[in-house]
């Protein structure tokens, strides 16, 4: 039986920056941008989503003087991720039988 | 990359791909807060040295509290500056130094206070030994063995005599910061 896959992390952007926020405790908006290769609009679009479902918290600071965004995985985006995995995992048992 | 649907193995991939950009890499320049430290004090270390000896006036010790005060907001700076993420290896090191800061000043607060120099000795085996400790966590022996080395070296001070024991001070700095600070740059640039 297959386990339904997550719509707001089954995309490639998206599932990019929690599989990137996953590994670190804190990212910046630039070394995101850097590490996925996608534009700075869409990255941001994207960004807010997963802030928006509470997966994400972003925070607002400075470099210095620069402005600067700080994204980090919640607990909530942790659980989704697992549960993400989770029903990949089904789908690609099945594939490989 | 795109907000576009992918296939179930692509996901996979793209997961282990992100996870491996990320993992055991270091921030570029991540020696330079070593540097700083290493560089001035070894500076203090000789001018306090030199103080002392010309004037035989153990107070210039007290010079000691300037250099965290010179240094912890520079290092502050350039940290916020270089860092565009934190590793849980990144906040293992940055709290291990912390700790490390505070108990160096008291150590260094009970030195001036019952005016000998015995408290050189624990300075220097913490020191050794957090510089040890810190190697080991990002895994670059060299920085282990400089550490080692520092801890070695740190009972001789029991055996020196007055402020030439801040000479061998200076060769511990060169040990547990300027050493490894010069290794860690050179590793984040090859692995950035």
């Amino acid at each position: 039986m297959f386990k339904e896959l997550n719509p707001l992390l089954h995309s490639e952007l998206r599932l990019a920056i929690m599989s990137l926020l996953l590994s670190v405790e804190d990212a910046d908006f630039v070394y995101i941008r850097e590490q996925t290769g996608a534009t700075a609009g869409n990255l941001s679009v994207q960004i807010d989503k997963l802030s928006k479902a509470g997966y994400i918290e972003v925070e607002k600071t400075y470099k210095g003087k620069i402005p600067c965004t700080l994204c980090k995985i919640t607990p909530e985006g942790v659980k989704a991720f697992e549960e993400y995995v989770e029903a990949l995992k089904s789908y690609i048992r099945f594939t490989d039988n | 990359m795109e907000d576009r649907k992918i296939t179930e193995k692509e996901s996979l991939e793209l997961i282990s791909q992100m996870i491996r950009n990320t993992q055991n890499k270091l921030a570029e320049n991540s020696g330079r807060p070593f540097l700083l430290f290493g560089y001035l004090s070894v500076a203090f270390a000789i001018v306090i040295w030199c103080l002392i000896h010309a004037t035989a006036d153990w107070r210039w010790g007290y010079l000691w509290f300037v250099l965290p005060a010179i240094a912890w907001p520079i290092v502050a700076r350039i940290y916020n500056r270089m860092r565009n993420k934190t590793t849980y290896i990144d906040r293992v090191v940055k709290y291990i130094w912390i700790l490390m800061g505070i108990t160096i000043i008291i150590a260094c607060g009970f030195t001036l206070i019952f005016h000998d120099m015995e408290s050189l000795f624990f300075t220097s085996l913490l020191l050794g030994m957090c510089t040890a400790l810190t190697g080991l966590v990002v895994k670059i022996k060299p920085v282990v063995i400089a550490g080692a080395i520092a801890m070695a070296l740190s009972p001789v001070v029991l055996w020196m005599q007055g402020e030439n024991r801040l000479l061998l001070l200076s060769l511990v700095f060169v040990l547990v910061f300027v050493i490894p600070g010069h290794i860690l740059n050179h590793k984040s640039k090859n692995n950035a």
